[in-house]
């Protein structure tokens, strides 16, 4: 097969795994924790006991990767041909006779935002899952709680165990009552249906959240995850996620497939694998790694970065290259607001210098017509100076209250008017936040708090493409 | 009730139905009829004064129908006349929006259309007014206008389609906009409303949409496209005009958000937008941020300012006295002022006239003759009663002009004080004397006008309001402003002297007294004038030709001579079109610097104007003069020496003021300031000691309990400690109690004149009264002023209410 | 063979070459997987929606050619033919017009699941669909209404109702499964190889949310947010979110963090970028003076840019001013050559458009009326815009700018009141900014010296204000109105006024009308009746050119003003 089928099928297959469709090809550093819940899943549906428990983790340390590999894993044991709802599929689908030992339920708290949804849900899923008796039940809350609870608690260890994955746990305990974590809880407590209520939330005080009554039933198992410790690991996640598998290039039993392709695929493999590995050798690489460690440990923070360089994987450079990585290593990094404020026009940027007068007068709060008199003041000043320097004012523009600068740029003293429409930008861009909250009356005296700190502002300054000199040492200036 | 949920109007006038369904049962069959036909005539009773006949009164009922329509009609007339340049500039604007070439405007991307209706600060006229505007663009036809009426057609012959398709028209008020999806909603809905052919299919499909969902519109506008297009081509389709009507009580930040969604909807929907602006385009720079600001293309449209409507109104009724009923001066001054002061009402204005119509007919017997088409044999003359005639003869102006005649004929003078008959056929005469007089009138202040208008002096140009006003007053003829006129003619050079002359002439002979010969049979003062004007215009061109032949050689200016050469071939036309620019000019330069110019101009003249001929000018100049101020003179004359004049002039403003100048509060205050004036009780009179000070500011016992609690409460400051005022108030009560040997007559009249109150001092016999009494009475006059809002109960200092008017007036 | 779509849109966006090639590049092949969410941001006018719009509606619209590796003229025909007539793979949502959770619910759903909207927009007519606004010029926009007109009458609306997120969800996956011929196609079509391969064995198409002026979402539905970043975790399908916004992403995280998207930031465009995309402005029946065009928009940018970083104004200005600058030239006045001259020319109406940046006072219409009319010489310009004529404009300072122009540009700022209102306006500007305790001093009648002592007091204040530093910036007058009750506003007013004039119920109407016109403001809530306060929302200027028209010289009774 061609380079270029390769090529794309390599993309499809990485900035999948990037995009956390497909789950990576081992777990490092969460080994511990994979075991325990496994087991807890195993033992629900093994010996049909009813299990409680909740991992916790900051976000992109893999709680929910753990889950999905734990079910993967189940189902292939089981043998259960199960598409979860990740969408993501088994390759030896050839069991013809589909008996399923087990049934998931994946909730959000993003999603179900209260429990109406939730049950609704539940019922969907479970229904999916060919329960017919409840297939057709999608009544109200009021009554379909009860239908579903005489339906668990009616069922015997024989029945299939069901296992509720909770995501955003700590969203579910912001519900009414918290009814459907007590009510799981109840189930899995009173040991009649064979369930398992497993939670994950990034929030550290999630158990804080329950009332007592739910707390109570709830068996208090915690796992944690944690951002990959040191280094090596996080290289090992970052290098796993780029690296291809022979899955990835179908290179296995595929009948149609010649043998010659075959070893195209394989030779290109190797030869990506290989770049790959080189690439982690590179210096300038880690260190844009290694930043990116320093600063937060989160995995997905190096996907971000990788995404654009594997996108542009193409015939011509199939493999991947550390110079692309630097630049989207620097585009992710760069910080967005002096990006933006280096859009911001002269006036703007004067104004900008005004109130960052005024904030060091501990003036934190202003309006625009005291920022608008702070600039006015600079102009006049800045004026007399002019008119004394410059004999001959650089462009036409200069009339009135323009002056030419020592460096030729003419700044001219804006009608208020235009002002304040400058100043509106920089409330609309957000670097200025109404202090008060929404009140009518003229946009004028409306007061203001920036967003920005004094620093900031004399960064721009100086970033700033044309700024003449005089606001430059205007901006400088202190008091 | 729809009728009564109106907010602005303060008061609902119902008048019990002429079937008299409503008047209750009690009332006999009699009773209903006479009900009945006294709403007929609108309560117009008969005058018992002059104990006039059913029928006189019936007459007044006629001619203030009369009137009342004719005004009504003029000002209507008025209106829409000077509102129909802005209308079809409107109905332009909006019809060529989307089928305007680029050769208009290249704008690098479409811009929402946008127009900016400066409407006038008064708000409440504004809802007649924009339904005007949204009548004019949904019809298919431009206004008909007289100066746009070209126009008008070479925009409408490059597109025929635009207009052919009427654009819908939706109104929103700021009321029914209060958030995003009720402005959505509204605009929809009307929209919806208004192509009722094509509104149900689009919801069919759409039944799930919310009904602030732009789709809807869009599906509707689209059903609207397929159903009315013929010929598929593309400037057929309509545009839909959203009007905003009151801007500024808009919600701002709902407006960004609404006008964002039109613009994003404008490559399927055009939108055209019309903004009325009470105040200026300040609002709309305050209201919007520049990112919505930029998505429109805005062109302004200056509605007439209400003031020039005023005027108009004025010059169309009363200067060319076109109805019957005139409006005296203190009358009209007080109407003006109401406008001036208050409020930029022109609505309000009419209401006062008709107040005033209605007053004159209702009240004033002799208003049966107040009828422009009196002659000998009308109804109303035979039906005057001795009453009527007392009436007539106790006119200042009748007996003026009996007086007038004593000397002249004294014998005609007895017979129109003591014979009645004799009265009574002199009066046509006398009524068509003052019909002459208001024609004259007319004509005349226009020539005024005239030249006021020619001499382009910004200082002391009168508005002619105020000249009429003036007029009126009689203070006109011998105002400083007429000679300074003349003073400018004088100042003319020949030339444009000439040309002042040629449209003097001009002036009169268009004037409608001139040309329509059979406005009145007996031969008219103004075609004697007319003759007097052109002869001396003759006589002014005879010598000027005489001039310009023998200064052929002198004359230094080319231009002169080319002029002169014109003059002499008499042609009015042409020529002096591009003089009078001069004229200005010259005049200009005169009140600029004027002593130099004149100079310089004599000496030009004297160049110019042999000695001979100079001689004949000046006296020509002189003729002018004269002629002028006469014609000022005899015609500008107050209309006060006109005999008759009460019946057709009104001239009292009491009611008038009353009714539309009420003022609650300083009746109320009076009232409790000083009582005595409203129960004029003779007990109320300052003690023997204090001869100085007047009754208002001081507390006397004998006055009302919440007078006293008032007067008390006058001096207090933001806080009034109830304790204190109750003792005061039980101090003032015991002053009065104590019986002073000195005043004991005064103390018993006292006595009776509180019997004679509310009662509420009934039994004051015993020297001491008790606390109880005392409190009682203190917690009733607090209860009245808190009822009349003078104090509040604050939590903000215990035992303490709060004071709420404002220093101590 | 076609010119690809990549090469359309590239001309068609001048330097955003880059951001196109990543934002395809992040598209991919039509099915293969891509990032969970993008957020696009720069500041306003950079092109962001443009570009997006154009990129999206050529590759998968069906716009102007298919997939970016295109070999096969016919099969990529029908892929576009296929593209046209079926649902639409993308969904471009203003965040601004879906102002409820429901709407962009429904609004997505609809557009994911009816054919793309027709492509005149987009790539096609670039310089009309730049930046927010998104218009076009009179034929194209007529040509899209009866494009869509067609294919409405065909189609009666299925409208599907979506109330909440969970319903969404979903319908994403519903959206997400249906697999029709356009999957079938890419099976069995050129690329199948590739399409059998096993993540992509029953992935159909992405489907892509856009959601622009994104910030708005935060006051719409701030759950929302972290559930779209995480859309596809969440369907499980292959659904792109991308949000394009004015803002930093810093301002949309919420407290317990969520997933990140990849933020792709629009730069300013550099000079020469600019000068490109104005080049495409220039109206094709002038293509002969090209180059004096350019050479205007050099001019332009020069003076202009540091000013206005905003294109859209620039443009703006270029659009109005171009034809000022060759009407000498048109009329002979000037040779082409003759830069300096020209330039001198123009410079009036700079410094004219300076003084009104941004502000939009004189609109493109008027403006070319105007010109037109300078053209033809006569003032009345047939365009009633100013009706009745009456307009008291202030006097605008245009150095050498001939009238035409000022006159127009003075659109009037102050408009006549009545007289009494006008002095109810200053009395309560005065009772806004004078501190009541200096009312006595102010308006007692009796002293007839008050003026005299209030300059002194006046002069003392400046005095006391003027040096320290932070105080100056305290005064009243930056601070704004305070609130008064409207009984001492009366006071003022009855003692302002020369003449006796005893209260009645119009000084009342009036005070209730100004606060319709929003010159006064109630602070007091409307059903409370008694002790009524207000603030004058009123200008200084305005103020000073009230109490001119009315001899009143108001600086004597304000404290503390400069």
């Amino acid at each position: 097969m061609s380079v270029e089928e390769l090529v794309s099928l390599a993309k499809t297959a990485i900035s999948a795994r990037l995009a956390e469709r497909s789950l990576p090809v081992a777990l490092v550093g969460l080994e511990e924790q994979y075991k325990k819940v496994l087991g807890l899943m195993r033992r629900t549906i093994e010996t049909g006991e009813s299990n409680s428990c909740l991992i916790l983790g900051p976000r992109g340390t893999g709680k929910t990767m753990l889950v999905r590999q734990a079910l993967k894993d189940l189902e292939r044991q089981f043998g259960t041909s199960y598409q979860d709802e990740y969408g993501e599929y088994e390759d030896d689908m050839d069991v013809d006779d589909v008996r399923k030992d087990f049934m998931v339920v994946h909730l959000n708290g993003l999603v179900q935002t209260d429990d109406r949804m939730a049950l609704k849900e539940i019922m969907r899923q479970l229904s999916r899952e060919g329960e017919s008796e409840l297939g057709n039940s999608n009544t109200s809350f009021s009554d379909s709680l009860p239908s579903l609870l005489t339906f668990l608690k009616a069922g015997t260890k024989a029945q299939y165990p069901i296992i509720f994955i909770l995501d955003e746990f700590d969203l579910f305990a912001q519900h009414t009552k918290q009814s459907l974590l007590y009510n799981l809880f109840d189930v899995a407590q009173s040991a009649e249906w064979p369930i398992a209520v497993i939670g994950l939330t990034c929030r550290m005080d999630a158990l804080e959240l329950l009332e007592k009554r739910v707390k109570s039933r709830f068996s208090h198992r915690h796992y944690y995850t944690f951002p990959p410790g040191d280094y090596h690991d996080y290289i090992d996640i970052c290098k796993n996620a780029l690296l291809l598998t022979p899955a990835d290039l179908e290179i296995q039993t595929d009948v149609m497939m010649v043998g010659t392709d075959h070893r195209t695929a394989e030779a290109f493999m190797k030869e990506f694998n290989q770049r790959v590995k080189t690439l982690f050798e590179d210096g300038g690489f880690s260190k844009v790694v290694q930043r990116i460690f320093d600063l937060m440990k989160d995995v997905r923070a190096f996907y971000r970065l990788c995404f654009g360089p594997v996108a542009e994987l193409s015939k011509e450079s199939p493999y991947l290259r550390a110079s692309q990585f630097y630049e989207s290593g620097l585009q992710q990094r760069v910080d967005n607001k002096t990006e933006l404020l280096k859009g911001t026009s002269l006036l703007e940027l004067s104004l900008l210098i005004a109130i960052k007068h005024l904030v060091e007068r501990e003036v934190t709060s202003f309006n625009f017509e005291m920022v608008y008199d702070e600039y006015k003041d600079f102009m006049d000043m800045a004026v007399v100076r002019g008119t004394m320097a410059s004999s001959a004012s650089s462009l036409g523009v200069s009339s009135g209250g323009s002056i030419a600068s020592s460096d030729g740029v003419s700044l001219r003293l804006y009608k208020k008017a235009v002002a304040l429409k400058a100043f509106e930008h920089l409330v609309e861009a957000e670097l200025l936040r109404p202090a008060d909250s929404f009140s009518k009356g003229p946009k004028e005296y409306r007061m203001m708090r920036v967003m920005l700190d004094a620093s900031q502002i004399s960064d721009v300054v100086l970033k700033h493409r044309d700024c003449p000199t005089i606001v430059a040492r205007w901006a400088a200036r202190r008091g | 009730m729809d009728e009564f949920d109106s907010l602005t109007d303060g008061v609902f006038f119902v008048p019990p139905s002429t079937t008299g369904k409503t008047t209750g049962k009690s009332k006999t069959t009699s009773g209903k009829a006479a009900q009945r036909d006294h709403f007929k005539r609108d309560g117009f009773q008969q005058l018992k004064d002059v104990n006039e006949p059913i029928e006189a009164m019936e007459i007044r009922h006629d001619l203030f129908n009369r009137e009342w329509g004719l005004m009504t009609g003029r000002i209507e007339n008025v209106m829409r006349n000077m509102n129909t340049v802005v209308l079809s500039a409107i109905y332009n604007f909006v019809h060529n929006a989307y089928s305007r070439q680029s050769s208009n405007a290249a704008m690098p991307f479409l811009e929402l259309p946008t127009g900016l209706i400066f409407a006038g600060i008064n708000v409440p006229d504004h809802d007649l007014l924009f339904q005007q505007i949204a009548q004019t663009i949904s019809s298919s036809t431009p206004p008909s206008s007289g100066p746009l009426e070209a126009e008008d057609m070479e925009l409408d012959h490059n597109t025929t389609a635009s207009a052919s398709s009427a654009s819908h028209v939706v109104i929103l008020q700021s009321k029914d906009c209060t958030n995003l999806k009720s402005a959505q909603k509204s605009m929809i809905e009307q929209f919806l409303g208004l192509g009722i052919a094509g509104a149900t299919n689009p919801l069919e499909g759409g039944t799930r949409l919310q009904n602030y969902d732009m789709l809807v519109l869009e599906r509707w506008y689209q059903s609207l496209c397929e159903s009315d297009d013929g010929g598929g081509e593309e400037r057929k389709q309509p545009t839909l005009v959203v009007i905003l009507q009151d801007f500024e009580s808009f919600d701002y930040d709902t407006l960004q958000d609404f006008i964002t969604i039109c613009s994003n909807y404008q490559d399927r929907i055009p939108f055209v937008l019309l903004m009325g602006l009470a105040t200026s385009i300040d609002a709309l720079h305050q209201g919007l941020p520049k990112a919505v600001l930029s998505r429109l293309q805005t062109r302004k449209f200056q509605m007439q300012q209400s003031s020039e409507c005023l005027t108009a109104i004025i010059e169309d009724l009363f200067i060319h006295a076109n109805v019957g009923l005139m409006v005296g001066s203190l009358p009209l001054k007080q109407l003006i002022d109401q406008f001036i002061h208050y409020n930029f009402s022109v609505g309000g204005f009419i209401s006062n006239l008709k107040y005033i119509v209605m007053h004159h007919f209702y009240a004033n017997p002799l208003s049966i003759l107040c009828d422009r088409s009196l002659t000998a044999q009308s109804k109303a003359l035979d039906l005057l009663t001795s009453g009527h005639f007392d009436h007539l003869r106790m006119l200042p102006s009748f007996q003026q002009y009996v007086e007038g005649k004593l000397e002249g004929d004294p014998q005609e003078a007895e017979m129109l004080i003591l014979d009645d008959e004799f009265l009574v056929q002199q009066i046509p005469d006398l009524v068509q004397g003052l019909w002459e007089y208001h024609q004259n009138f007319g004509m005349i202040f226009d020539f005024l006008w005239f030249l006021q208008t020619r001499f382009s002096i910004s200082l002391l140009k009168k508005p002619k309001r105020a000249l009429y006003f003036m007029a009126l007053e009689g203070s006109l003829i011998n105002s400083s402003h007429i000679p300074f006129l003349q003073s400018l003619v004088r100042k003319l050079d020949s030339n444009n002297m000439m040309i002042f002359v040629e449209d003097w002439l001009q002036l009169f002979k268009e004037s409608p007294r001139c040309v329509s010969k059979e406005s009145t049979a007996l031969e008219n003062a103004m075609d004697r004038e007319l003759i007097v004007v052109q002869s001396i215009r003759d006589r002014m061109a005879a010598l000027l030709d005489i001039v310009s032949e023998d200064s052929v050689t002198s004359s230094s200016e080319v231009e002169d001579n080319g002029e002169e050469a014109e003059e002499s071939s008499k042609t009015l036309s042409g020529g002096f079109v591009k003089k009078r620019k001069l004229v200005s000019l010259n005049v200009y330069a005169h009140e600029t610097d004027g002593r130099q110019t004149r100079i310089a101009k004599k000496t030009r003249e004297t160049t110019r104007i042999p000695k001979g001929a100079l001689g004949a000018y000046t006296l020509l100049v002189k003729e002018i003069d004269e002629t002028i101020s006469r014609l000022f003179r005899t015609y500008l004359v107050c209309h006060t020496s006109m005999p008759l004049n009460e019946i057709y002039y009104y001239s009292q403003i009491a009611i008038q003021q009353k009714a539309f100048l009420p003022q609650p509060r300083a009746s109320i205050q009076t009232a409790l300031g000083q009582p005595e004036v409203y129960l004029n009780c003779d007990c109320c009179r300052p003690p023997s000691g204090s001869a100085g000070q007047s009754l208002a500011d001081m507390v006397l016992p004998t006055q009302h309990d919440t007078c006293i609690l008032y007067k008390l409460y006058v001096e207090c400051g933001r806080m009034i400690n109830m304790y204190d005022w109750f003792t005061a108030f039980g101090m003032i009560l015991e002053r009065g109690e104590q019986p002073a040997g000195v005043e004991e007559p005064l103390a018993k009249k006292r006595a009776g004149a509180k019997g004679s109150r509310a009662g509420s001092k009934a039994k004051t016999k015993a020297s001491k009264l008790d606390q109880k009494e005392v409190q009682a009475r203190f917690i009733s006059g607090v209860a009245e002023l808190q009822f009349m809002g003078f104090i509040k109960s604050t939590t903000r200092k215990t035992d303490h209410v709060m004071r709420l008017t404002w220093g101590n007036i | 063979m076609v010119t690809s779509p990549l090469q359309l849109l590239h001309e068609a966006f001048p330097g955003r070459a880059k951001q196109i090639d990543q934002i395809l590049g992040f598209m991919g092949k039509p099915w293969a997987a891509t990032p969970p969410s993008l957020l696009i941001n720069g500041n306003s006018s950079l092109g962001k929606t443009a570009v997006l719009k154009a990129t999206l509606s050529a590759m998968l619209g069906g716009g102007s050619g298919g997939g970016s590796n295109s070999t096969q003229i016919q099969t990529e025909q029908q892929l576009q033919e296929l593209r046209r007539r079926l649902p639409s793979r993308y969904a471009f949502l203003d965040c601004v017009e879906c102002h409820t959770p429901r709407l962009i619910f429904e609004h997505a759903i609809y557009q994911l699941r009816n054919p793309p909207p027709s492509q005149d927009k987009g790539s096609v007519v670039f310089p009309s669909t730049h930046a927010s606004t998104t218009g076009m010029s009179e034929k194209k926009e007529a040509a899209t209404v009866s494009r869509k007109r067609k294919r409405m009458t065909t189609s009666p609306l299925d409208w599907n109702k979506c109330e909440n997120v969970n319903e969404f969800v979903e319908w994403c996956r519903k959206i997400c499964d249906t697999k029709d011929e356009l999957d079938e196609f890419h099976e069995t079509h050129g690329n199948h190889r590739a399409v059998s391969g096993s993540i992509s064995k029953h992935q159909n198409e992405t489907r892509y949310l856009v959601l622009d002026r994104a910030e708005r979402l935060r006051d719409t539905a701030p759950t929302l947010i972290s559930v779209l970043m995480r859309l596809q975790e969440l369907t499980g399908r292959n659904i792109c979110v991308i949000l394009i916004t004015t803002i930093v992403w810093e301002k949309f995280r919420s407290k317990t963090g969520g997933y990140e998207p990849i933020v792709l930031n629009f730069p300013q465009y550099t000079k020469s970028e600019t000068v490109a995309i104005l080049r495409k402005d220039l109206p094709a029946e002038e293509e002969e003076d090209l180059d004096l065009y350019m050479r205007f928009v050099d001019l332009v940018y020069d003076v202009f840019q540091r000013n206005c970083k905003d294109l859209n104004e620039i443009r703006h200005l270029v659009a109005l001013l171009f034809p000022l600058y060759i009407k000498p030239v048109k009329e002979g006045k000037i040779q082409k050559h003759e830069g300096l001259k020209l330039h001198r020319h123009i410079q009036a109406y700079f410094v004219e458009a300076m003084d009104k940046l941004y502000l939009r006072e004189i609109s493109s219409t008027e403006w070319s009326d105007r010109t037109l009319s300078t053209a033809s010489g006569s003032m009345s310009g047939g365009s009633g815009s100013t009706g009745g004529g009456g307009t008291g404009g202030h006097v605008s300072t245009a150095p050498g700018g001939d009238r035409a122009l000022t006159t127009a540009l003075d659109v009037q700022n102050v408009f006549d009141l009545p007289y009494y209102t006008k002095f109810i306006l200053i009395a309560s500007f005065l009772a806004s900014y004078n501190p009541p305790r200096l009312d006595m001093r102010y308006f007692a009648k009796v002293s007839s010296t008050g003026s005299k002592m209030t300059k002194r007091s006046k002069v003392a204040a400046a005095k006391k204000h003027g040096h320290d530093s932070m105080g100056s910036k305290l005064r009243q007058q930056l601070l704004g109105p305070k609130p008064f009750p409207i009984e001492r506003m009366l006071a003022i007013f009855y003692s302002i006024l020369d003449e006796e004039v005893e209260e009645n119920v119009n000084v009342h109407t009036q005070i209730a009308s100004l606060v319709s016109l929003r010159m006064l403001q109630r602070v007091t809530p409307m059903d409370k009746l008694d002790s009524i306060k207000c603030k004058c929302n009123v200008s200084y200027e305005m103020i000073k050119t009230l109490a001119k028209s009315t001899r009143f010289e108001i600086d004597k009774y304000l404290y503390d003003f400069s």
